[in-house]
């Protein structure tokens, strides 16, 4: 064949399929479906936490229950049974907590291996440590005796709660209370585990910390929280990677990340998110991603930046935010949100300036193909204390097809005099010049889009950590295969 | 080398017959040059001949080597050996110009079977190719075409040409919107690159880039076809008379 | 007895008022509005109405000789439909139809309220270039609700001109616009030194080569407030939109910029541009700008951008630094901000010029 590999001629070649869809066969304890006061107890039972903890949970489920469910964003999906789904799923092999990496179930090993994050700490990316949470429970944790001799505390959060009740007291809610929003309350009374994080004064981490998340139960939803703290002067950079196996139905990923960042401290999180979006033609099944991700720069001169990339799920709804509250605080947001087929993504940020010579950034890429929905949706508020704030938004959305829907919506309020908010936007499309000024070079039609479109993401991905960096550009060219043509 | 057997060709979307029964071969070793005033066709030939879809042939034939390239998209054409430098080079933001040199080149590689080039290897080729060129190596750290002046993406265009060594190369009013310094670079270019194992083809409108570069053949478009060949007196004759001129003589 | 609102006014008719929580409202104070009583002084004696100028006071309308192009028709009011706008929706006794047929001229529309004033014009252009000029009068605190539809036959051009300077009353205006083939269709309103002010304009390009430019111009003094809602659907492909909007704003003052762009399936080759620039003038005042796409369209040029801020300080050192006193060096700033909104204001530029130095 004169042209083995080319694509054009091998259009009856399968389009690749979403890589992780993979269900592992663990023998799993599931509570059974429903929501109410008694799951919630035993939830808080299972996991012998303090009675505080309890009591937060219920006054959040008290409020929750009061709550209706948010319909403000431009698109429907169907209504969510809250009582047909698992509040608690685990692998059975972890009832007693495994003392080492050594102990854990060889299955489950496989699962993430398979994920490509082995958890052994010899094979690890060299210098992330990672906290695997499959299903409602943290798997493992690697390196936290490396990390310990740093001071550094990285460990499941149901770990936390036992071990650090002062901290949790003092930090658990405080950025994104229970009363925030109708996901977040639910969040609150139900969060099975997740990561906790605290980087004591003057620390830079020795290593990036992970957390990866695997939904691997059907219907079941996912609530894990996050919660990181640093001190003065400390530094940390965390990223996340998440996937979930195929089903019809539809799974309720419901998280909550809060971030502080004390006196000069540093926090870069990195999200890169590849949850199962559904059915390429149907549209079924996938995840719902909800998600509510919010960091407070306390202290003077803290920074928190924001990097996503959001290929995933069947609907996302998510505006990692900054509350820049001490003077001379940064905030920044970085994001590249790809949708294809028919992904409903509604993404962006909130940035609140109320220190006095605040900053923000946000670029935002949208990219939206096949019959698929993008919107960014972003807050910029100054408010009258934020004498000198600064910000700087540049959104940008590419289409692709016809039948792709873009949509900018940005808010944004003034009212101080010192300040001076910039908000620029644009749409545009893969030009066909562009696409054949590139396969005149030789280069193939997928990898022409790819390149461009990887191209115009390019502010976004100098942000992110090296080895996401990579996997962000595969992960792109992956979703927009045969997306022209 | 490249053979064009009365071809018909018309503007996709509205039909509108552009190319009209036009003929013309191209030796191996030789440097072709086609003028014809303005709407003659001649952008829409060398578009076509790369496998621009905003065009199609209705009937006629191209073959590179005896082989039809028609059924073959911008793509496969390129990797067969075909090139265009375009009169108008396509900026796309955020991609670097070296990688996207190594992109190319590593296609062309793969397609012939042979292994991609080492990063630091190519690298170091590139750097040479510069010298050879005298072309500056910021041009190599820069986004591909992203704020280069009309001259600097003209060289680009011919750092391109360089690197990926086509059996058939077509410059597409290379020339203009050059000053003479530019202008002079770019014929050097053309000069070093050429090998008696390919083929040029210069789209000019006027005869300037002529003097730098003496054309064995200059071919005379109007309305689509190939009205007249001869050698480089012909484009001499044709800058004195004008093609206004030219067209009453005939 | 206590005097008729326009919230009572609203349940007569059974239309619930916007809520607080949508969002073309939610930064307009409705409650404001609705309790305003409606209580009409008497019918104030009809001045001299000029040639061409239609003039509405309170609920009723005359108008002036009429140049043999124009005709005017008062019609019953259709009955109330939908709820989808209540402010319009609001029982009128009658529309007014104004019709342009091969009409080139100006023509003048003026609203002047004590108490409650309210009309409902349609205007028809066919084959005409009418320059529509608007004068809103409100120096009592006084509620105005107009609304004002236009429909642009293929080929004829309108451009509004809304004067509205130093009123103490609430302004609600609603303007729909229907351009076809080849019509062009311009806007500049102006708003200075305005209590309360909300104008909101649909603009819809429902043929090929349609164009809509939208200019704004609000100077807020203390306490005023302004708002601008605009909405440019491109329903048909090869149609262009320009919109401006810029504000200057003193202490307590409150500006909104809400304006959208839709871009229909199948519309491709769309060129539109927002841009919304805000100046706060005092150390307090609240600007709220949100320009807004929504695209469903491949082959767009749709862009946008929004600052708010003060004025530039490297600019004003620099003029200071060639001998121009601060005053001076601000005002000259000013004035060169807002020069670009008025590209098509004519004769009221000057008015406008003489507000700016106002609140200077």
């Amino acid at each position: 064949m004169l042209f083995p590999d080319h694509d054009k001629t091998v259009e009856t070649l399968v389009e690749k399929d979403y890589e992780f869809g993979f269900r592992s066969n663990i023998d799993s304890e599931k509570f059974p479906k429903g929501l109410n006061e008694s799951i919630i107890r035993r939830i808080s039972a299972k996991k012998n936490e303090p009675e505080f903890m309890l009591n937060f949970r219920l006054k959040a489920f008290a409020h929750w229950q009061k709550m209706a469910e948010p319909h403000w964003a431009a698109f429907d999906y169907p209504a969510i049974d809250y009582n047909d789904l698992h509040y608690y799923a685990s692998p059975k092999s972890l009832a007693n907590k495994p003392k080492s990496l050594d102990e854990i179930d060889p299955e489950l090993k496989r699962t993430f291996d398979r994920l490509g994050i082995p958890l052994i700490e010899q094979k690890q990316l060299a210098g992330v440590a990672v906290d695997a949470v499959f299903d409602s429970v943290s798997v493992a944790t690697t390196y936290k005796e490396k990390l310990k001799k740093h001071g550094v505390i990285f460990c499941s959060m149901s770990e936390a709660i036992i071990e650090y009740p002062d901290l949790i007291q003092q930090y658990l809610g405080s950025v994104v209370p229970f009363t925030d929003n109708f996901f977040a309350c639910l969040n609150a009374a139900v969060f099975t585990d997740g990561s906790f994080v605290w980087i004591p004064k003057g620390v830079q981490c020795p290593m990036d910390l992970s957390t990866y998340f695997r939904i691997n139960e059907e219907n079941t939803g996912q609530f894990e929280r996050t919660l990181i703290i640093c001190e003065d002067q400390a530094s940390v950079s965390y990223l996340e990677g998440c996937t979930a196996p195929k089903f019809d139905s539809n799974q309720l990923h419901a998280a909550v990340v809060e971030l502080v960042a004390l006196e000069g401290a540093t926090i870069q999180y990195s999200t890169v998110q590849n949850w199962y979006p559904g059915d390429k033609k149907t549209g079924k099944g996938g995840i719902y991603n909800f998600v509510t991700k919010r960091g407070k720069c306390l202290g003077r001169q803290s920074k928190i930046s924001w990097t996503q990339i959001e290929t995933g799920s069947a609907i996302t709804w998510k505006y990692p935010s900054c509350l820049l509250i001490g003077d001379e605080s940064v905030g920044e947001f970085y994001s590249v949100a790809l949708t294809n087929h028919h992904q409903r993504a509604d993404t962006g940020t909130k940035m609140v300036h109320i220190g006095k010579n605040t900053r923000s950034t946000i670029i935002s890429k949208g990219i939206s193909a096949g019959s698929s929905h993008n919107t960014y949706r972003g807050l910029v508020k100054a408010n009258k204390s934020a004498h000198g704030a600064r910000n700087y938004t540049q959104c940008d959305s590419m289409l692709i097809g016809d039948t792709s829907v873009a949509n900018t919506i940005p808010y944004i309020t003034t009212t101080n005099k010192h300040t001076v908010i910039e908000h620029e936007a644009s749409t545009s499309k893969v030009g066909e010049d562009q696409l054949f000024y590139l396969m005149s070079r030789g280069i193939s039609l997928d990898d022409a889009l790819a390149t461009i479109v990887s191209g115009f993401c390019q502010d976004v991905f100098q942000k992110l950590p090296d080895e996401f960096a990579l996997e962000a550009n595969q992960l792109l060219s992956i979703q927009l295969e045969h997306s022209v043509g | 080398m490249l053979t064009i057997n009365q071809l018909h060709a018309t503007i996709t979307e509205t039909e509108t017959p552009i190319i009209k029964g036009l003929d013309l071969t191209l030796e191996p070793g030789k440097i072709h040059a086609i003028m014809g005033p303005n709407g003659s066709g001649k952008s829409t030939l060398s578009k076509l001949i790369a496998g621009d879809e905003q065009y199609t042939v209705t009937s006629g034939d191209i073959q590179l080597n005896g082989q039809s390239i028609l059924e073959w998209d911008a793509t496969q054409r390129a990797l067969m050996g075909i090139f265009l430098a375009f009169q108008y080079p396509i900026e796309i933001p955020g991609v670097p110009n070296d990688e996207f040199l190594r992109m190319a080149y590593n296609a062309k590689q793969k397609h012939q079977g042979l292994e991609p080039m080492d990063p630091l290897v190519f690298q170091d080729h590139l750097q040479n190719v510069c010298q050879q060129l005298s072309i500056p190596e910021s041009f190599l750290e820069r986004e591909l075409n992203v704020g280069f002046s009309g001259g600097e993406k003209k060289r680009n265009e011919l750092l391109q040409l360089a690197v990926l060594k086509p059996a058939v190369a077509i410059l597409d009013e290379t020339d203009s919107g050059l000053d003479i310094d530019a202008l002079k670079h770019v014929a050097t270019g053309i000069r070093s690159l050429r090998q008696p194992t390919n083929t040029f083809l210069l789209i000019t409108h006027y005869q300037r880039l002529l003097t730098y570069v003496e054309p064995d053949y200059v071919h005379i478009m109007m309305d689509g076809r190939i009205v007249e060949t001869g050698d480089k007196s012909l484009a001499m004759a044709l800058d004195k008379s004008g093609y206004d001129g030219f067209v009453s003589a005939r | 007895m206590t005097a008729i609102t326009l919230a009572d006014q609203l349940l007569q008719h059974n239309l619930t008022p916007p809520q607080a929580n949508h969002e073309d409202w939610c930064y307009y104070d409705v409650s404001r509005v609705l309790a305003t009583p409606l209580t009409q002084a008497v019918a104030k004696p009809h001045r001299e109405v000029e040639p061409n100028t239609l003039y509405f006071f309170n609920d009723t309308c005359v108008w002036g000789a009429l140049d043999p192009a124009i005709t005017v028709t008062k019609q019953a009011a259709p009955p109330i439909a939908s709820t989808q706008n209540p402010f319009v929706q609001l029982k009128k006794d009658v529309t007014i139809q104004l019709e342009c047929q091969q009409f080139n001229g100006d023509i003048t529309l003026i609203y002047e309220a004590d108490g409650y004033q309210s009309s409902d014009v349609t205007l028809t252009g066919t084959d005409s270039t009418v320059r529509v000029h608007r004068r809103f009068i409100n120096t009592q605190k006084s509620l105005q609700n107009n609304q004002l539809a236009c429909h642009l036959t293929p080929g004829t051009s309108v451009t509004i001109v809304d004067t509205n300077a130093q009123n103490k009353g609430a302004i609600l205006d609603f303007m729909d616009v229907y351009v076809s083939q080849n019509a062009v269709f311009k806007a500049i309103n102006t708003a200075v030194l305005c209590a309360n002010a909300r104008f909101q304009s649909r603009v819809y390009l429902n043929q090929e080569t349609a164009q809509a430019t939208l200019h704004g111009l609000s100077i807020n003094g203390c306490g005023d407030q302004s708002f601008y809602n605009t909405h440019v659907h491109h329903n048909a492909p090869n149609t262009q939109s320009r919109q401006l909007f810029k504000s200057l704003n003193k202490n307590d003052s409150v500006f909104e910029y809400n304006g959208k762009v839709s871009v229909a399936p199948k519309a491709q080759q769309i060129d539109s541009y927002q841009l919304n620039q805000n100046i706060i003038l005092d150390e307090y005042a609240a600007v709220h700008s949100r320009p807004q796409l929504f695209i469903e369209a491949d082959d767009v040029q749709c862009s946008h951008g929004s600052t708010t801020g003060d004025i530039p300080s490297d600019a004003l050192f620099y003029l200071n630094s060639r001998g121009l006193n601060p005053l001076v060096s601000r005002s000259l700033l000013l004035k060169a901000f807002i020069q670009d909104v008025l590209t098509f204001a004519g004769d009221d530029t000057a008015a406008i010029m003489d507000g700016l130095d106002h609140i200077i």
